[in-house]
């Protein structure tokens, strides 16, 4: 006998298909709510907002960066600020705007001018005069390491102190938006958790109900089974959009006919309820596996399709 | 006639205390609200709910939040120029605010963040956008003297261009109700040095208006001080009222904090400074913003007494201190929106004794809550215009108020209109 010819392992293996195309259906929908939104450039710009705050000089050199007409023209609107500003962009404008603070110039100079460049003496300057902070530490250092692997001789390049000057900012930069993209992924998880439960609330995405199904019914999972065979490559390349998914699920919904859809949801259910004027039709314990079946599917769609994706393959790679 | 606005906000929620609508709300509903109104139709619903639910603070909140929310300063300013379509030659006197210290956490962009991004502004226009420099005793300014960095501030020019530099800043502001007395030790050399340069400072000074200090324990300890004028003690005392209603909607220590603020902001707590300096040759040149408040102005002929230590009227205050101090001005900014108090403002410009020292201001963008600042403004003007001062060789009420009232005020070495 077939590992897969198991009923409980064919039924998992079409509850868990099921979870992947609601959750490619969750994300896309997150998705184009988050672009609205410009969800991602607001993280982006609050995250470097929290990372660039100098307290003890009382300035945000994030919020300036954004100011600046480098970064604000790449703004779609107002409030919405560009998820995407390039590293050497940014590293660039960030030297601009500490350069150029008044903060800067009212500081008296402890020396004659390091560097004939104003741009990049007044830098240096800032890091001579302003307050200590972490992120005057980190300007301090990424201008030390500049100077350092800028000597040739006796005599300081300064178009190479410049050069390393930016790239150093940029290497910083490009770390910090590492992370930020590992953190934005966990708040995602968080808003797909929600939406999740949200929309399988609204069109019965109810995962125990499935099951329930799925083990009364081989006819069914046959039909699951061969759809995801038959389009596993469509969903998993990165060019699937909402409205090619609806089609295609609106053809399994054909095949299987199962009872997902606003028709089949609790809020129709209870009305149909309400207007039944016999005795209700469903009882308490009903609405209670209802709950727990709409967060379970929460619960699947909060990891994302490319996960229930990846576990469908390592299973069928068991199978081969 | 070069005309003016001599009271004027540009601030965003970016400048605000990160904690400005804790104040107000409870801690969940203040970030719901703050998430809710990153959109339009949000912004639109919580307004509505917070002028009519959130009382003073509410209301305050809410026209903050209608432009506050803007992108930043410069989109404000943008705003604020757009009202004046009629008028495109009017200078216009923007506030910077420290509100760092009033107990509701540190702003996002931080003071001097606030400064930077009004500063490269000026560089747009240097000659339309005149800048007062927020004060506040609590000011942490490293090594240096809060008069050293002041006048670092001033003196150091502001580029405009390779061709260009102006003077950053032409005056101070402060704001006592965040939790500190005009006579404040840490401030005396700063106002010497400002009289000494003709350097204008304006107070706001609007009875029970405003943001003010929300640290119950912050006050109570701060309201009584040693006036360094006299030497002698200043003494407040914490107002504690209770009320059902109040209670239930969590507003009791807010209202209370609001009330003892009084203390810091009233005419009275003003008077041995002013007299300090009333007797140089150059008088320090002071305006209270206000005129000590619309409801004061409204209230003057009832013998209801303010919270604060002088027991009277702010409006009646601030009226015999303009004839005892000739330093003195007042700006009619906020209540100047309502039309029924033109008749008072009028009549007091034509006053010989002070006339020359009330100017025009509106109090953009805090007023909108009230009415559009063009309404504002062309409702001002349309009725100084056609008012002769006979006390003044019938100039008429705008060009005093809104131009040689506020020329006057603003001359000092940082600044010649001429």
């Amino acid at each position: 006998m077939n590992f897969f010819d198991i009923p409980i392992i064919n039924i998992a293996i079409s509850v868990i298909i099921s979870w992947a195309l609601f959750a490619i259906f969750c994300s896309l929908a997150y998705e184009a709510f988050a672009q609205l939104k410009a969800e991602r450039g607001r993280f982006m710009k609050n995250y470097l907002e929290q990372q660039l705050q100098d307290f003890p000089n009382g300035v945000n050199w994030a919020t300036l960066i954004y100011n600046h007409g480098n970064v604000d023209l790449l703004s779609r609107t107002p409030g919405k600020p560009s998820s995407d500003i390039d590293p050497h962009l940014f590293a660039e404008t960030l030297v601009n705007v500490v350069a150029n603070a008044q903060i800067v110039q009212i500081q008296p100079g402890l020396q004659a001018p390091a560097y004939t460049n104003t741009i990049l003496a007044d830098f240096k300057k800032a890091t001579q005069t302003l307050l200590p902070s972490d992120v005057m530490m980190m300007l301090t250092q990424a201008l030390k390491s500049a100077e350092l692997n800028s000597i040739s001789g006796d005599a300081i390049d300064e178009n190479v102190v410049y050069k390393k000057l930016v790239e150093n900012l940029k290497n910083w930069y490009i770390e910090l938006n590492q992370r930020l993209t590992l953190w934005y992924k966990k708040k995602t998880k968080k808003a797909l958790f929600i939406t999740g439960a949200i929309l399988a609330f609204f069109i019965n995405v109810d995962s125990i109900q499935l099951f329930n199904i799925y083990k009364d019914s081989p006819a069914k999972r046959q039909a699951i089974t061969s759809f995801y065979n038959a389009n596993a490559g469509k969903f998993q390349s990165d060019s699937v959009d909402l409205k090619i998914l609806l089609t295609k699920l609106d053809t399994l919904q054909m095949q299987t006919n199962l009872p997902v859809g606003f028709d089949s949801s609790a809020i129709n259910l209870a009305i149909i309820d309400r207007k039944n004027e016999q005795s209700r039709t469903h009882h308490w314990w009903f609405w209670i596996w209802k709950i727990i079946g709409v967060l379970l599917s929460g619960f699947a769609a909060s990891f994302g399709g490319p996960f229930w994706f990846d576990v469908l393959k390592k299973a069928y790679s068991v199978k081969q | 006639m070069q005309y003016y606005n001599v009271h004027s906000h540009t601030f965003t929620m970016t400048n605000a205390p990160r904690h400005f609508l804790h104040l107000f709300l409870p801690g969940f509903l203040a970030d719901a609200v703050d998430g809710i109104t990153n959109t339009k139709p949000g912004e639109a619903t919580i307004e509505f709910l917070l002028s009519k639910l959130g009382g003073n603070g509410g209301k305050r909140y809410a026209s903050f939040l209608r432009i506050g929310k803007s992108k930043n300063q410069a989109e404000v300013f943008e705003m604020l120029r757009a009202s004046y379509a009629d008028d495109p030659e009017i200078r216009f006197i923007v506030l910077t605010q420290n509100m760092e210290y009033c107990g509701a956490g540190a702003s996002v962009s931080g003071f001097e963040g606030q400064l930077e991004e009004l500063l490269n502004l000026k560089r747009q226009y240097p000659d339309r956008l005149l800048i007062f420099l927020g004060l506040d005793p609590r000011w942490n300014t490293g090594q240096k003297t809060i008069k050293e960095t002041v006048e670092q501030y001033f003196t150091t020019p502001l580029k405009i261009n390779d061709t260009k530099s102006v003077h950053p800043f032409c005056g101070i502001k402060i704001y006592p109700s965040m939790g500190f007395y005009p006579f404040d030790e840490r401030l005396l050399e700063t106002f010497e040095w400002a009289a000494q340069h003709g350097v204008p400072v304006l107070s706001h000074c609007n009875y029970l208006g405003g943001v003010y200090n929300n640290d119950e324990d912050y006050i109570r300890s701060h309201l009584s001080q040693k006036d360094p004028y006299t030497g002698s003690l200043y003494k407040g005392e914490y107002i504690k009222e209770k009320g059902f209603l109040r209670w239930l909607l969590g507003t009791s220590d807010s209202n209370n904090n609001l009330n003892s603020c009084s203390y810091f902001m009233e005419p009275h707590s003003f008077l041995t400074m002013m007299d300090h300096f009333n007797n140089r040759p150059k008088p320090l040149k002071l305006c209270l913003a206000h005129f000590g408040g619309g409801n004061q102005i409204l209230d003057k002929e009832k013998s209801t007494i303010p919270f604060g230590a002088g027991k009277k009227n702010w409006f009646l205050q601030i009226r015999e201190m303009l004839v005892k101090y000739p330093g003195l001005y007042v700006d009619i900014s906020y209540a100047l929106y309502n039309t029924g108090l033109f008749k008072v403002l009028f009549d007091e410009l034509n006053n010989k004794d002070y006339g020359g020292r009330i100017m025009f201001g509106t109090d953009y963008f805090l007023t909108e809550r009230e009415q559009p600042e063009k309404n504002t403004y062309l409702n001002f003007k349309k009725e100084a215009t056609q008012r002769p001062l006979s006390n003044f060789n019938d100039v008429n009420a705008c060009d005093m108020a809104a131009g040689s009232n506020i020329a006057a005020f603003l001359k000092s070495d940082f600044y010649n209109e001429a």
